[in-house]
C-alpha cells in the first residue's frame, strides 16, 4: 500500500484508517512485536530493508524504521505510514495479513526529537526488537533512549568500522546484562553447530585439540550492502580458538590471506588462514570450506556444496583416506532458521570468550 | 401488603425511568460545560434519553442572554459532541429548553431570582419542582453555593415526603486534603442527606470501567483466579500525553495526587479489588468499596520505604516537536515544586490481595495518552519451557479504559517449527471493533443517573474521606520535604528514574505502554 506522508500527531489514527481500509479488501492487521530499526548510511539502510522484508515473510509486525540522511539538505523529520503485506499472507478465504510500518526520516539534527516518535507506537505487552544497524559505539543520543524499551538489540558486526572497537563495545554490552545478538554470528550459527556435532565426543575433538593448522575459505564477492566478507571467518576461527584454549600471537597478512598465530596449552603453535574465494552462488562472506591438519598428519576437509545445504567431510589419516560423509547445514541467510537465531537465540559465553581472542589481535 | 408505586415499569427492561426535572449548571461560562455538560445533555436528548419535561439553566456571573447562551452550546455541541453535526430538529427542540441566569454566587437576590426563574420553568415545562444542581465551580464556592440554595428553599434535606426531589452534583475535587474534605462534607451535611449529594467522578462513567464489574463478576474463569494466588501485581497507569495548557493556576494549587491519584485511582482501585457486592443497588456498590480503601495499608511515609514518588516534567519533546517545562507553563511559579507525575505502592490487607502490590502510576507529558489496568499473573510453576535466554512472560490482562477501550490477555505460544521457540501473543477485545457504534461519553451515563437518582456511579462521602485519609500523609510529607531534582523527567518520557526504582526494588518493572 502506497506510503502517506502525515504529521507526527496523525500516526495511530492514519494506520488504523489504513487498517480499515485493509479490511475492505480482506486484510487482517497483524503484530506479534514491534521492529524498531535505525540505519544512518544509505547502504545500511538498504541492507536493513533486506533484512526486514525477510523478517516479514515470516513474522508479521510493527516495523518502525528510522534513517537518518547525513547529507540533508534541510532540518527535517519526516513521517510515513504504510501497510506492508506479510509475505506468508494467504491464509484460508483469499485473506492476506498486512502489517504497520512507520518510516521516520530525519536529518541528524533532529535525533533528539526521534524518540518521542518512536516509543508511543511500540506495541504493548509484545517483545521490542531493536535492529541497530550502525556501529553500537557510534556516539548516538537515539540508541540509549531506545534501547531501554528493547526486549532484545540486534547489532551486525559488517557495519563495523573498527573491529576492535566493536568487541570490546560488545563485551561492554554483555558485562552490562543487555540481550543483544550479532547477525554475523547468527548466520554462523549452522557452521558452528556442525563442527559441534562433528567433534561432538571426546575421540572427535582430539581433531581439534591436536590441531596445527586450520584453513577457513570464505566468499570474498563483495555487495553493495556487505563490504566486510572476512567476518564470519574471522568470527569462526576466533571461536574454535577460545574454545580450544589457545592463546593468541600474532596475525600477518599473507596477500589476501590473514594468517593469524595461536600457542596451544603445550606452547605447540597452531597457524589459522583466512582465505578468500570468489564464490558467486554462496552470500557474500558465506563459509565456503574449512581445512583442519593436526600435529600427527590428520587430515579433515568440509566444503560446502554449491547450491545445496549440505558439507561434504572427507578424513584422512596417514594410514587410510575415509569415504567422504555429507552433513547437513542449513541455509541460515534466510527463512525462519535465520530469524529465530537473531530474535530467540542466546548468544552466550562462546560469542563473549571469541570477543576477547579477537580483541587480542588489534583487529581494526 | 407491598405497594405498588409504578405499575407500569417493567423492571426487567434496561431504561432508567427519569422524573421530570430542571437542571441548573453553576459555573456554566467554564470550559467543563462548554466540553463536556452541554454536549452530553444534547446527545441524551439526541438518543432520547432525557426526560419528556426538561430544562436546563446555566448559572454564571457574566452579563449574557439566553439566546447568546443558546448561540455558545450549539458552537460548542458542534464542535465537542460525538455526534456531529447537530440535529437540527433534535437541536430545535434541545435549544427551546436551555436559558440563562446571571448573578453572583454570594448574591440573595441571585437566587431569589433563579427561584422565580425555575418555578416558571416548571410551569411551561410541567418540571414538577425536581432539581439537580450541577456544581462546576471552584471548589471554594461549593459550601457558599449550597448555603444560598439551602437558603432560599432551592433544596432541603430530603426525608421521603416531599413531592419534589432536590439532588446536587458536586465536581472534584471534594477538598485538597483530608481536613478540608471533612470540613467541607460537614458544610453539606447541614443542608442535604447524602441521597442528595452526587460527587462525580467521570471515570466511573466510562463503558469500560462499568464493564469492569461485568467482566469480573460474570465470567467465572476470571474471578476465581482474581486473588493473590494467582496475580502478582497489579499496575494502574492514568498518562497523559498533554501538559497542564491553561491549568497553570489551577494546577499550582492542586498536583497529580490530588487531580487524579485520590479519586480516579482509587475509584479504579477499588473496583478492581472490591468484593462481590450482594447486588447491584448503589448501597451495596458503595460498601465494598468502603471496604477496599479501608484495607489499604497506610503508606509508611515516616519509614525509609520507597513507597511514594513525585515527579516534574522538564522540557522535552513530544510528537517529534519541543514543549515546555512545567515551570516555563503559564500561571506556573519558575520554581513550582508541584508534581506531574506521581507513583504509589500500595497493599491491600485482606485475604483476597494479601502481599500483592498495587502499583499507581499518573503523569503528565507522557509518551502517549493511557488509561489502563493491568494484571499481571504470577509466572507458571517451573520451567519447563524457559529458554536458555529468558523466563516465560507472565500472562497479564489488560483493561484498557482509553484510548481504544477494550480488554486484551497476553499469553505464551510456541512458534511453529520443529524446535519449541515460544513467543508471546495477545488476544485483543476492542470495542469499537465488536460493537460499532461509539460508547457514550462518561457524562452521558452520570447525568441521566443523577437525575434517575442512581448514584451507584458516584464516590459517597466515606469513598472521599477515606481516600484522602490514606493520601493526606503523604501529601504532607511532600509539602514538608521540598523537592530538589525538579524537574527530574523530560517531557515526552515515562517518568522520574525514581519510579522506576520503586518497581525494580521488587524485581518488577512498569509496563511499556
Amino acid at each position: 500500500m502506497a506510503e502517506t506522508q502525515i504529521q507526527v500527531p496523525d500516526i495511530e489514527n492514519e494506520l488504523k484508517q489504513l487498517a480499515k481500509q485493509g479490511g475492505q479488501t480482506k486484510r487482517i492487521r497483524a503484530c506479534l512485536f514491534t521492529l524498531v530499526i535505525y540505519a544512518r548510511d544509505t547502504h545500511r539502510a538498504h541492507y536493513m530493508d533486506e533484512i526486514v522484508e525477510m523478517i516479514l515473510e515470516k513474522f508479521p509486525c510493527r516495523v518502525i524504521f528510522v534513517r537518518t540522511d547525513q547529507n540533508p539538505e534541510t532540518e527535517h523529520l519526516l513521517v510515513k505510514v504504510s501497510q506492508v503485506v506479510s509475505g506468508r499472507s494467504a491464509i484460508s478465504g483469499g485473506v492476506t495479513i498486512a502489517c504497520d510500518r512507520i518510516d521516520i526520516d530525519a536529518s541528524p539534527q533532529e535525533l533528539a526529537r526521534i524518540p518521542s516518535v518512536v516509543v508511543p507506537h511500540l506495541v504493548p505487552d509484545l517483545p521490542v526488537y531493536l535492529l541497530w544497524g550502525q556501529i553500537p559505539y557510534h556516539d548516538n543520543e537515539l540508541f540509549p533512549a531506545l534501547q531501554k524499551y528493547a526486549t532484545r538489540v540486534i547489532f551486525d558486526s559488517e557495519c563495523a568500522t573498527d573491529m576492535g572497537m566493536f568487541c570490546r563495545d560488545m563485551i561492554k554490552h554483555l558485562d552490562d546484562g543487555l540481550e543483544v545478538m550479532d547477525i554475523n554470528w547468527a548466520l554462523l550459527s549452522n557452521w558452528r553447530d556442525l563442527l559441534a556435532q562433528l567433534f561432538g565426543n571426546e575421540e572427535k575433538f582430539s581433531f581439534l585439540s591436536n590441531c596445527k593448522s586450520l584453513v577457513i575459505n570464505y566468499n570474498k564477492t563483495q555487495k553493495y550492502t556487505m563490504a566486510h566478507p572476512e567476518i564470519r571467518g574471522l568470527y569462526l576461527q576466533g571461536w574454535l580458538a577460545s574454545r580450544l584454549g589457545l592463546r593468541f600471537h600474532d596475525m600477518v597478512p599473507h596477500e589476501e590471506n590473514i594468517v593469524i598465530s595461536y600457542v596451544a596449552n603445550d606452547n605447540a603453535p597452531v597457524i589459522m588462514a583466512l582465505a578468500p574465494r570468489e564464490e558467486p552462488t554462496a552470500p557474500p562472506g558465506a563459509i565456503l570450506s574449512m581445512e583442519l591438519t593436526t600435529i600427527d598428519g590428520r587430515s579433515i576437509a568440509m566444503v560446502r556444496k554449491p547450491n545445496l545445504p549440505q558439507v561434504l567431510v572427507h578424513v584422512s589419516t596417514p594410514e587410510i583416506c575415509e569415504l567422504p560423509i555429507v552433513l547437513p547445514l542449513p541455509n541460515v541467510n534466510r527463512g525462519l532458521t535465520f530469524l529465530k537465531e537473531i530474535f530467540f537465540s542466546a548468544l552466550g559465553d562462546h560469542y563473549k570468550e571469541m570477543l576477547v581472542i579477537l580483541n587480542q589481535m588489534g583487529l581494526k | 401488603m407491598t405497594t405498588i408505586l409504578a405499575p407500569l415499569e417493567d423492571t426487567s427492561r434496561t431504561k432508567k425511568n427519569i422524573d421530570p426535572c430542571v437542571m441548573v449548571i453553576f459555573g456554566a461560562t467554564g470550559d467543563l460545560t462548554a466540553r463536556k455538560l452541554f454536549p452530553a445533555l444534547y446527545n441524551l436528548a439526541l438518543d432520547g434519553q432525557l426526560p419528556g419535561h426538561f430544562a436546563c439553566v446555566g448559572f454564571a456571573r457574566r452579563e449574557k442572554t439566553h439566546d447568546i447562551f443558546r448561540k455558545e452550546m450549539l458552537d460548542a455541541i458542534n464542535k465537542h459532541s460525538r455526534n456531529r453535526p447537530v440535529n437540527e430538529d433534535v437541536w430545535s427542540t434541545f435549544n427551546s429548553q436551555i436559558f440563562y441566569h446571571q448573578s453572583e454566587f454570594d448574591n440573595d437576590q441571585g437566587y431569589e431570582d433563579l427561584k422565580r426563574l425555575l418555578d416558571m420553568l416548571d410551569t411551561q415545562f410541567g418540571t414538577k419542582g425536581n432539581r439537580v444542581f450541577y456544581l462546576s465551580t471552584q471548589p471554594s464556592f461549593f459550601p457558599l453555593i449550597i448555603e444560598k440554595l439551602s437558603h432560599h428553599h432551592l433544596v432541603s434535606k430530603t426525608d421521603g415526603t416531599q413531592d419534589a426531589w432536590s439532588r446536587v452534583i458536586i465536581e472534584k475535587p471534594f477538598g485538597h486534603d483530608l481536613q478540608s474534605a471533612l470540613k467541607l462534607q460537614r458544610e453539606i451535611s447541614q443542608y442535604l442527606d447524602e441521597s442528595q449529594v452526587y460527587r462525580i467522578d467521570h471515570y466511573l462513567g466510562k463503558e469500560t470501567v462499568q464493564n469492569l464489574l461485568v467482566f469480573r463478576f460474570s465470567n467465572s474463569i476470571f474471578e476465581s483466579i482474581w486473588n493473590s494466588n494467582h496475580i502478582d501485581n497489579i499496575q494502574i497507569t492514568v498518562s497523559e500525553e498533554m501538559g497542564i495548557g491553561t491549568r497553570g493556576r489551577l494546577w499550582e494549587e492542586a498536583g497529580m495526587l490530588r487531580d487524579i491519584v485520590q479519586n480516579h485511582m482509587m475509584q479504579l482501585t477499588c473496583l478492581v479489588a472490591m468484593e462481590p457486592p450482594a447486588s447491584l443497588r448503589a448501597d451495596s456498590i458503595h460498601s465494598e468499596k468502603i471496604k477496599v480503601i479501608e484495607a489499604i495499608r497506610p503508606f509508611p511515609v515516616e519509614q525509609k520505604a520507597l513507597c511514594a514518588v513525585r515527579g516534574q516534567y522538564g522540557t522535552g519533546f513530544t510528537d517529534g516537536l519541543e514543549v515546555k517545562g512545567y515551570r516555563q507553563e503559564d500561571n506556573v511559579a519558575p520554581n513550582s515544586c508541584v508534581e506531574t507525575y506521581a507513583a504509589l505502592k500500595l497493599f491491600i490487607d485482606n485475604w483476597r490481595w494479601a502481599g500483592v502490590p498495587f502499583y499507581l502510576r499518573a503523569g503528565k507529558r507522557m509518551p502517549k495518552r493511557a488509561t489502563e489496568i493491568a494484571i499481571t499473573f504470577k509466572n507458571a510453576p517451573g520451567y519447563l519451557f524457559q529458554t536458555n535466554v529468558r523466563k516465560n512472560e507472565a500472562n497479564t490482562l489488560v483493561i484498557r479504559i482509553q484510548p481504544d477501550e477494550g480488554i486484551s490477555l497476553k499469553m505464551n505460544c510456541k512458534i511453529p517449527g520443529l524446535s519449541t521457540l515460544i513467543q508471546p501473543v495477545k488476544m485483543d477485545f476492542l470495542y469499537g471493533s465488536y460493537f460499532g457504534a461509539t460508547p457514550p461519553e462518561a457524562y452521558e451515563r452520570l447525568l441521566c443517573d443523577c437525575m434517575a437518582g442512581d448514584n451507584t456511579l458516584f464516590a459517597r462521602a466515606d469513598e472521599a474521606l477515606g481516600s484522602w485519609k490514606l493520601l493526606t500523609p503523604i501529601l504532607e510529607q511532600w509539602a514538608m520535604q521540598k523537592p530538589t531534582d525538579f524537574p527530574n523527567y523530560p517531557a515526552g518520557t515515562w517518568g522520574p528514574p525514581q519510579a522506576e526504582e520503586l518497581l525494580r526494588q521488587d524485581g518488577r518493572q512498569w509496563r511499556i505502554l
